[in-house]
């Protein structure tokens, strides 16, 4: 096999390529539809309800972006731009919150040694198996004890509220860090927490960025504890995904499936630039750096 | 010039004299009350209304009225999850009531109780009352009946369901759609075969008679037609998006739906706007009318309400007669108000087609048992609809949904 | 090795009584040295601490027993009783014609029993301080008698950024778990042992501890609930292992595929799936499932086509629903394990291929003797973890079928249900609570059966032992 002449191998090599770029071709297409079709309807006119075609059929139109924003408030029981806000503050604010928590842990667990360490693995491993929403009502009563409820700062505790588990992809980073260096720099009389600032925090930027998008993104994505914790009031302090989602009910579909298709649009965009411009950091992160993406 | 100074001058001492006999001298303020109301999504514009002519007419208090946005289906849900939170008054659908009442989220209605009942359809009233209590505010009815499209069909035609059936019609065009893949109209075809869903009494939570023979003959006759799919369609998940669709795109001649879509319809169909009572059907060699399920909209107040002397004026104020007359106006629901003119009523030919199916409706029970019913009927319809119960099937099929629907776990 | 590890779970237990009884040995040791300063720590908690001038210290566990005090009577106390009987008290509504009814409230059954909880680990939290307390009073007690200098405030609090970061690091994570994990779960775990279920909801009616007969009446094979619990419970494993194993290799083969030689525009082909991911997963998958609709866009597109004559149920046959599911789950989740892999596959030893080359191998025996085996062995945690995360999958099922087609013989569930979709639709719908914490344990007992036996054989878990 090893010995066939050169052109005949190089036929196959060309005829191997073009059979992959047809193939990446079709799946690139498969993948893209439904998102083609989100963009192409929320740029249609005359949608009602779901449409049972991929093109138009009454045209193009602007208006579901403009309606978006012109028709948001009491009236429609739509706050889109506010929500939009709601959940940039939400995300940011928890995003924050739980990579300074999770690198805190990831570095004690990894670095530290003391007495409950290994029981507190231990534990995370299990606490992490249940069934998150299982525990909702208990959330929202515990909230409400100490009078968060219907405000996005309880959304911000909830969605951090966890960053305590989820240390063992950073924690993975943190072991392949040489010790000597830690070793190094104790000698020259520097502290447990000069260490964490100075010299691990600046040689972990993949894990914490992988940290920070994957704690940024939650927010965009749960309707369910906004759902728990926000009241039939608080519709202001919606975030975008129970917006939307509130959009598409039965009792809303006919009017706003194409509103609802320009919304999520407006949404993903941010997502999308932000996800693609931190892949390689995702890649790296999540295989605990011993990849590079 | 001067004339006019004087004038002004006067002017001010009056005020100047109103305001400290309101400020200083004024009686003691007037107790501040703040209230909840919850409603759907597309109440809310009148609901501000109705909240504001409360205020208007009860001027010994000073009101502050919040409006919540909560459907009428998913009432339970959100208020049950923390009643101290909730609502102090509150619209929901009324096969929730049983399960309100038991977790004891519903004040009784203790005051000008004759006048409601008397003012109200006996019906809305059962339907608002658990062990003889009346306990919630009877303000809108809510069945299903039959949209057509007179360019097909013909008011008379419209009366049978073999005939709509019967007709033929360019490709492409359904005759007949209906969610039956949907509890709440499913029932219909049984109500049509003679069975109760809960016993004789409708509230009896050990009986169900959708498996008897009744029931059985019902089956089949959904079989056969849901086995027609070029004349039959069920729009599923996306029912009422899809049924509007379809009558504007002139490709459905009748559908069953309820008084929610009646603008949307009469915007699709134009001058061939129909809608009637439910059709009649062939079962066991005579004509039967489809049956309904009748929902009520009702008011409820909050056991746990801080002011529940105002919560009871309130959920009285929004259902009284001008009320439901501006929820007849604003949203075509059919009134439970029986003191408004019938004629008022005709002028809107859903609301009208929805008074006439009244007559072949069945209520919801107010038992706990009825929300177990929805998903095993459901989810007959969906087996029916995609063709796995077959006539050989139907009995043991029926016999299983009906466990289902009676399971009490403990 | 199977016994080893049994072995080390008991020797694990009896470390924990013996590291008790060590305490309560401790304790006596102290109050048997103790001079009178630190004996009267044991009643007046820091005062060994206050009275040698560790004013902070001692002002801390003063606090702490202060505050507790006036928790337990004020609270505490009745917190502590409540979770015992549940409440006693039913709430009543006196409706006199004519009068605006009267409310007695009563006992709210639910709300006892999370207040109970919390006051358990309240104690908890006080026993821990109690016993640092004693053992603070003693440390400085014999630092004063060894005539060495107490260390002061600064000098304590500086311990916390060196030797002792780590209490620093985790103190607030940890109390962010123990208020918004560790507390709703025990709470959640307790309510599967009551009949928290849809005729006894407060505050109309209360609850009470009835033992083990959730679990009796899940797992029963006659009751209604028995007949949905297990073919669920089979479905959620064949859909776990048939979406994690097809993800993954199909994941494999396009970063395969991607990655070859000669393939240009490596970049713009892997951005293309990554968009998917990128997409917050409500929206693609509830566009999905409109586009998989009965009457949606592609039945109407293979209808006009003239492909089929009448629509394809998707979403409404039982077969096709799981089949759906799993295809939807691919678009959602190969362009993960595409990024993963391939990471991995850039970072195989060039060695590898050449020894390979060398011996003459085709592509397909080089992808199963080389390729597969390494990422296997480099991703084994990240598949376990995706094992667990698809029998936790609510999002697919939940937006695209929302576990239907329902189907009568399941109680409240339909024929794609998993049992976390399945638990979500009993406590939203129903509010059957306690069956669906029971259902929750039970999940939560398969994942951690299969990790355990999983995680403890892989390379990290193995390196972490010889960590100690």
């Amino acid at each position: 096999m090893s010995r066939q002449p050169f052109r005949h191998a190089r036929a196959r090599l060309v005829a191997g390529n073009a059979l992959a770029y047809v193939m990446l071709a079709v799946l690139c297409v498969i993948w893209l539809v439904p998102v083609a079709w989100l963009i192409i309807i929320s740029f249609s006119k005359g949608v009602a309800g779901i449409p049972n075609y991929f093109w138009p059929k009454y045209g193009f139109t602007l208006q579901n972006y403009v309606k978006l924003f012109r028709d948001s408030g009491a009236a429609s029981g739509f706050y889109f731009p506010r929500w939009f806000l709601n959940t940039l503050f939400v995300a940011v604010c928890s995003c924050a919150l739980t990579a300074v928590m999770t690198l805190s842990v990831a570095y004690a667990v990894s670095r530290m040694r003391f007495r409950l360490r290994k029981p507190y693995l231990n534990v995370a491993l299990i606490l992490g198996m249940f069934p998150g929403f299982m525990s909702m009502i208990a959330v929202y009563y515990i909230l409400k004890a100490v009078g968060l409820t219907n405000t996005l700062v309880a959304l911000i505790l909830v969605y951090s509220g966890g960053a305590g588990l989820g240390f063992y992809v950073a924690k993975g980073f943190f072991d392949a860090i040489p010790k000597e260096m830690d070793e190094a720099a104790m000698i020259d009389g520097a502290t447990r927490s000069q260490i964490f600032w100075r010299i691990t925090v600046p040689l972990s930027k993949p894990v914490i960025v992988y940290t920070i998008l994957t704690s940024f993104l939650a927010p965009w994505a749960d309707f369910i504890f906004v759902n728990m914790i926000m009241g039939p009031t608080a519709y202001k302090n919606y975030t975008v995904a129970l917006g939307l989602f509130r959009m598409i009910d039965r009792e809303h579909i006919t009017t706003y499936f194409s509103m609802f298709c320009a919304g999520a649009v407006l949404v993903s965009i941010p997502i999308v630039v932000l996800f693609i411009s931190m892949q390689r950091f995702y890649v790296e992160g999540i295989t605990g750096g011993s990849v590079k993406g | 010039m001067f004339g006019n100074m004087k004038r002004t001058l006067a002017l001010v001492l009056v005020v100047a004299m109103a305001v400290t006999l309101v400020s200083g001298c004024a009686p003691k303020p007037k107790p501040v009350v703040a209230l909840t109301l919850w409603g759907s999504q597309d109440d809310q514009a009148m609901l501000q209304t109705m909240a504001e002519s409360f205020k208007a007419a009860h001027t010994t208090k000073d009101y502050t009225i919040t409006l919540g946005v909560c459907g009428e289906d998913v009432a339970k849900d959100t208020v049950l999850r923390d009643l101290d939170a909730a609502g102090d008054v509150f619209a929901f659908a009324s096969d929730q009531i049983a399960a309100l009442q038991g977790a004891g989220a519903l004040l009784p209605v203790t005051i000008d109780t004759d006048a409601i009942k008397a003012a109200n359809s006996p019906a809305s009233v059962t339907a608002a009352t658990v062990d003889g209590q009346l306990i919630a505010y009877p303000s809108s009815a809510d069945t299903y009946f039959l949209y057509y499209d007179k360019k097909y069909l013909s008011d008379a035609e419209a009366g049978s369901l073999e005939t709509i059936m019967g007709k033929s019609l360019p490709t492409g065009v359904i005759n007949f759609a209906m969610n039956m893949s949907n509890g709440w109209y499913i029932a219909s075809f049984f109500f049509a075969g003679g069975c109760k869903l809960f016993g004789p009494s409708g509230v009896d939570p050990t009986v169900c008679e959708f498996n008897n023979a009744g029931g059985l003959a019902a089956g089949q006759y959904m079989i056969k037609l849901a086995a027609d799919k070029k004349k039959f369609a069920d729009y599923g998940a996306n029912y009422d998006s899809t049924m509007c669709q379809n009558f504007k795109d002139r490709k459905l001649v009748a559908a069953v739906s309820g008084t929610w879509n009646a603008t949307k319809v009469q915007e699709a169909l134009g001058t061939d706007y129909g809608a009637t009572k439910l059709p009649t059907i062939n079962i066991n060699g005579s004509d039967v009318n489809m049956g309904s399920f009748a929902n009520f909209k009702l008011y409820g107040v909050n056991s746990h309400t801080k002011a529940a002397e105002d919560a009871m004026a309130l959920a009285e104020w929004v259902t009284n007669k001008d009320n439901q007359l501006l929820r007849f106006q604003t949203r075509s629901f059919a009134p439970t108000n029986v003191t408004i003119d019938t004629s008022t009523l005709s002028s809107n030919l859903a609301v009208a087609a929805d008074a006439l199916q009244g007559k072949f409706a069945t209520l919801q029970a107010s038992i706990k048992q009825m929300s177990n019913y929805w998903t095993p009927a459901a989810a007959l319809g969906t087996s029916i609809g995609n063709g796995k119960t077959t006539n050989a099937t139907l009995q043991k099929d029926l016999d299983a949904m009906v466990k289902q629907i009676l399971a009490a776990l403990q | 090795m199977e016994e080893n590890r049994i072995v080390s779970r008991w020797s694990g237990l009896r470390r924990f009584f013996a590291a008790l009884s060590n305490q309560a040995n401790l304790l006596g040791r102290t109050f048997h040295d103790g001079d009178g300063r630190t004996r009267l720590s044991f009643v007046l908690m820091g005062f060994g601490n206050l009275a040698r001038g560790q004013v902070a210290k001692g002002l801390y566990y003063l606090l702490s027993e202060a505050v507790f005090v006036v928790y337990m009577v004020l609270f505490g106390a009745r917190s502590l009783a409540g979770i015992v009987t549940l409440g006693t008290k039913m709430q009543h509504i006196e409706a006199i014609p004519g009068q605006v009814p009267k409310v007695i409230r009563g006992d709210n059954s639910m709300l006892m029993l999370l207040y109970g909880v919390a006051t358990v680990l309240l104690v908890v939290w006080f026993i821990a301080t109690y016993f640092w307390n004693v053992s603070s009073a003693m440390q400085a007690q014999r630092t004063v008698e060894k005539g060495e200098v107490l260390p002061g405030l600064r000098t304590e609090a500086r311990e916390y950024l060196d030797a002792k970061f780590h209490v620093t690091l985790m103190i607030l994570p940890v109390a962010g778990l123990v208020l918004f994990t560790v507390l709703p779960l025990l709470f959640m775990i307790l309510i599967a042992f009551t009949n928290y279920d849809s005729s006894h909801q407060p505050p109309g009616s209360l609850f009470h501890w009835t033992g083990l007969y959730t679990f009796k009446a899940l797992f029963s094979n006659s009751g209604v609930l028995g007949n949905t619990f297990w073919p669920v419970l089979g479905w959620t494993i064949t859909w776990a292992v048939i979406a994690t194993a097809s993800n993954y290799v199909l994941g494999m083969l396009l970063a395969i595929l991607i990655n070859r030689k000669g393939v240009r525009f490596k970049g713009l082909w892997r951005t293309v799936f990554v968009t998917s991911i990128a997409i917050p997963q409500f929206v693609s998958l509830l566009l999905m499932r409109n586009m998989l609709d009965d009457f949606g866009p592609i039945n109407g597109v293979l209808q006009h086509l003239g492909l089929t004559s009448k629509f394809l149920p998707f979403l409404t046959n039982a077969t096709f629903a799981r089949l759906s599911v799993l295809v939807v789950n691919l678009w959602v989740g190969i362009p993960y394990s595409m990024l993963i892999t391939s990471g991995i596959l850039l970072s195989i030893p060039k060695e590898l291929y050449e020894a390979a080359a060398i011996d003459g191998a085709s592509p397909f025996r080089m992808w199963t003797k080389i390729i597969l085996p390494y990422v296997v062995f480099v991703t084994g945690p990240y598949l376990i973890t995706q094992f667990i995360g698809n029998i936790n999958n609510f999002n697919v099922i939940y937006l695209l079928t929302g576990g239907g087609p329902n189907t009568v013989t399941y109680y409240q569930a339909g024929k794609t249900d998993l049992l976390v979709t399945w638990l979500y639709k009993l406590t939203v719908n129903t509010r059957d609570y306690s069956y669906a914490s029971a259902i929750g344990i039970c999940v939560f007992i398969i994942s951690a059966v299969l990790s355990l036996i999983a995680y403890r054989n892989t390379k990290s878990y193995k390196k972490e032992e010889t960590f100690q």
